[in-house]
């Protein structure tokens, strides 16, 4: 099984980390926001619950008109403290699978990153072709309003993107 | 005034600079509508003063009231709505500062602190416990399969019963069930997996506590791996206690306020930055709103004003038909009526000075043409009118006045007439003296006035005065007429008549005696001696009967001058009757010279009397002198026949020639007096004239006649 690793730091070298990784029928991605714990500990420490909200695009870049949106991918991940036994219960929308932690550390690991994301079938992909993966993440504190206007003026906490192609 | 939407502008802009949301805030979309709202208020108020500041022409009637009425109700709202913000939000503030007290906080604090302490107390009971049953044999031999199943459920129900624990589980390594005792309740058909938290602890070999939740029920759970020998984990013991529902129900509603308190402390500038965005979004809204309602209001109110100043600029242009509209019932509809009552009496008398003023262009072009047509009938007029004012002065006087009387250039209007009638027109100012003075209106007198020819003329001049009621002017008015010819018509007339009446008287005893003496000459010639004498004295008497019988025929004929009766006349025939009348005297030449066509319209006998009377009267001048000539000789001309009789006589003495063609006027001895008068009144008759063209060297008569008849006068 050949594995293509392509990293490559996101053009606001400040918001995070991007790479991303071909096996032979899957693109990952892994993406890591540079944000302080800061942002994160006070407010988990004092039981509100937080979530990060990860926007991935994948679309072909085109010169002459709009690039061509291939996948449109959303994960959201949730923290919910539990200040009774000091531990955070942490599930992945895409997998709904949740895990308690009692690390704060571990909690923030989970909100601030994603390892290894399936984000769409290789065939999907043409040999040559300029694509662009763009990743834009959204932290919510208090969960995640259901509002339709709640995103439109909630600004991205970070904002990646990378150029490819399919070798 | 025109900075004023400017600087509200600028103000604006710099609290929008000042609310501006900060990028790490999280103040939702209110922000950005304020935001949004302001710049929009701001963009109009700028727009609306820079064109306040471009329009430099008068602006329209009433927006300056507009904006101005706008502008203070909106600084009125203003001031309140911003001090009431201000207020409210140092009480919100406040209102947080003791929300968010310390005291607050270390309660909520020591209260979580409890409900920790009591689920780490619940855990550590069970942790204690566990370490136990860590190295039990019995529970070793039972997952070693050294023990029978009853054995085994036996043993962990003494567990369950000694430990108050409501579950007990026995697990081998391979996560396999080996025996479970539930306390209270049935157990499960099928045991449910391990979880990771099992494996962790049956990996580490490590007792471990959790907690979890069933149905709305929380319990704790623990792991504690049994180990057999040193180190080797043969085994793993589950078991579960429920945690009381009350002290779970208060820990948990502890937990629950104080996440809501750290939540709240946590957006507590994000409340206090929405409390001001609502407010300022309250304040815009009404702001805008009482813009709008102000902009109506004094649209509603400034529109009369605006009206009534477009209708005032109409009327001052001219344009008097506007009307406004009298809809409100308040001072302003008053004022509009008033306008209109204005505006409508305005138009009344224009109108009715327009009207005077075409009446008085009418009387004036009445009075011109007036005047024009009695300058052209002055003028036309063989009258003399002399229009005298008042005090004297001559105010007109026509041509006629000047030709008739040959008045010298001193006579002019403003000249005073009893200064320049002086000479011959003495009579003309003492006319005028009597006129004045009389008491009668009217004054008529006829006058001799010398003329500087030598000519006298009789004139009949009317007067009367000009007092007519109504009439400004006052004076008098001369009318004179030259009557000469009138006059010497009217003596011929008396002339004629008495001619006629003495012919008539003296014609009737004539024809008697003529033949009287006739009959005596015939009868008793032989019967007197002296036949010599009486054949003279007969013959005196017939000759002088003869004689008094063409005197009479003569008075006659001047007296009853036949009309003449007009024909086409060849000139040459008459020349020729003449010819064949006189050629017997060889004195005497006719030239017959006109061609045949050439004629003359007359009356041929009567102008063959004429020139018969002409042609004797030189044949007589010239009677004594052989050597002498008679001349008759006829010019064409194109509208008239002349008749030229010349003769080398001894002509006519000069006192007797002005005479020459007045009635009874002779220097023959044995003339009437009546021959060359009545040659004039046949040349008058005919329209043409006798005159005397030369008295001597030639004496020189000239008959003159027109070509075509002369035009009959409608008399």
């Amino acid at each position: 099984m050949s594995v293509i690793m392509l990293s490559a730091q996101a053009p606001a070298a400040e918001s995070g980390a991007l790479q991303i990784r071909f096996d032979q029928k899957v693109l990952y991605c892994a993406a890591r926001i540079a944000i302080n714990n800061k942002a994160f500990s006070p407010t988990m420490k004092d039981g509100v619950a937080m979530a990060t909200e990860w926007r991935i695009k994948v679309s072909r870049l085109r010169r002459y008109w709009l690039n061509e949106d291939i996948a449109d991918i959303t994960v959201t991940r949730h923290a919910r403290p539990d200040l009774l036994t000091r531990s955070w219960l942490l599930t992945e929308s895409s997998s709904d699978i949740s895990r308690r932690v009692y690390r704060l550390q571990d909690a923030i690991q989970f909100l601030s990153g994603l390892d290894d994301f399936p984000v769409l079938d290789r065939s999907l992909l043409k040999k040559n072709m300029p694509y662009r993966i763009t990743v834009s993440v959204q932290i919510h504190s208090e969960g995640i309003s259901e509002a339709w206007w709640a995103g439109l003026w909630q600004p991205a906490a970070a904002a990646m993107q990378q150029d490819f192609s399919l070798p | 005034m025109r900075f004023i939407p400017l600087l509200m502008a600028l103000g604006l802009l710099g609290l929008t600079a000042l609310l501006w949301p900060k990028a790490q805030g999280d103040v939702g979309m209110l922000a950005w509508v304020n935001m949004g709202l302001m710049l929009g208020l701001s963009l109009l108020l700028i727009q609306y003063g820079i064109r306040l500041l471009r329009n430099r022409a008068e602006p329209r009637p009433g927006s300056r009231l507009r904006a101005k009425l706008v502008i203070v109700m909106i600084a009125l709202l203003l001031v309140p709505a911003m001090t009431i913000q201000m207020a409210a939000s140092q009480m919100v503030d406040r209102g947080m500062d003791v929300w968010f007290d310390v005291r607050v906080d270390t309660l909520l604090d020591r209260a979580l602190k409890l409900a920790q302490g009591f689920y780490e107390r619940v855990e550590q009971n069970m942790k204690r416990n566990l370490l136990d049953y860590i190295s039990d044999a019995t529970l070793a031999a039972a997952v070693s399969g050294h023990m029978d199943y009853r054995s085994i459920n036996a043993y962990l129900g003494d567990i369950s019963r000694t430990e108050g624990w409501q579950r007990v589980e026995l697990f081998d390594t391979n996560e396999r069930l080996i025996s479970s005792v539930q306390m209270g309740e049935l157990g499960a058909l099928q045991a449910r997996p391990l979880n990771n938290t099992a494996r962790v602890s049956m990996h580490l070999g490590r007792v471990v506590t959790e907690l979890e939740s069933h149905d709305g029920r929380e319990v704790a759970v623990g792991y504690a791996p049994l180990i057999g020998g040193a180190t080797s984990v043969l085994g793993l013991l589950r078991v579960e206690t429920q945690l009381p529902a009350g002290v779970i129900q208060n820990a948990r509603a502890v937990e629950a306020d104080y996440r809501n308190y750290r939540q709240l402390e946590h957006n507590r500038q994000k409340i206090s930055a929405t409390f001001t965005h609502v407010m300022l979004f309250m304040t815009l809204v009404v702001v805008l709103l009482t813009g709008l309602v102000a902009l109506l209001f004094a649209r509603r109110l400034t529109a009369p004003i605006g009206d009534l100043a477009n209708a005032l600029r109409r009327v001052t242009e001219g344009d008097l038909d506007v009307v406004i509209s009298e809809s409100p019932r308040d001072e302003l509809g008053s004022l509009g009526r008033s306008f209109n009552k204005m505006s409508l009496r305005l138009k009344q008398n224009v109108e009715a000075i327009e009207q005077a003023q075409r009446d008085l262009t009418r009387a004036l072009d009445n009075t011109r043409q007036r005047q024009y047509v009695l300058e052209s009938l002055l003028a036309n007029l063989h009258t003399g009118v002399v229009l005298v004012d008042g005090q004297g002065r001559v105010r007109l006087l026509n041509q006629a006045v000047r030709d008739i009387l040959h008045l010298p250039e001193d006579w002019k209007p403003s000249a005073n007439i009893l200064q320049v009638s002086h000479g011959n027109l003495r009579d003309i100012g003492a006319f005028y003296d009597e006129l004045s003075h009389q008491q009668e209106e009217l004054l008529q007198r006829e006058f001799d006035i010398a003329l500087p020819e030598g000519k006298t003329l009789h004139v009949l001049a009317r007067g009367a005065r000009l007092s007519a009621s109504g009439a400004e002017f006052s004076g008098y008015l001369l009318v004179i007429d030259d009557i000469s010819e009138l006059a010497e018509a009217e003596r011929n007339k008396a002339w004629a008549e008495v001619a006629r009446r003495l012919a008539h008287e003296i014609k009737n005893p004539l024809t008697p005696i003529k033949l009287s003496a006739e009959r005596l000459q015939r009868r008793f010639r032989s019967q007197v001696d002296n036949t010599e004498v009486f054949d003279v004295c007969t013959k005196a008497i017939i000759d002088q009967v003869d004689r008094l019988l063409r005197l009479i025929t003569d008075f006659s004929t001047l007296a009853r001058m036949p009309q003449p009766k007009l024909r086409e006349v060849p000139v040459k025939t008459l020349l020729q009757d003449m010819h064949e009348l006189f050629h017997s005297y060889a004195r005497v030449s006719v030239a017959i010279t006109p061609d045949d066509d050439v004629a003359c319209r007359c009356d041929p006998d009567q102008i063959r009397q004429v020139l018969i009377n002409l042609m004797d009267n030189a044949v007589a001048a010239t009677g004594k002198n052989e050597t002498c000539a008679v001349r008759l000789y006829a010019s064409i001309a194109e509208t008239a026949v002349e008749w030229h009789v010349e003769d080398d006589g001894e002509g006519i003495q000069p006192d007797a020639a002005p005479k020459l063609f007045e009635a009874y006027y002779s220097t023959k001895v044995n003339g009437s007096g009546l021959g060359l008068a009545i040659a004039r009144r046949i040349a008058e008759d005919h329209g043409g004239e006798l005159t005397l063209l030369s008295a001597a060297n030639p004496t020189h008569f000239c008959l003159k006649l027109p070509r075509s008849a002369p035009a009959k006068e409608k008399t």
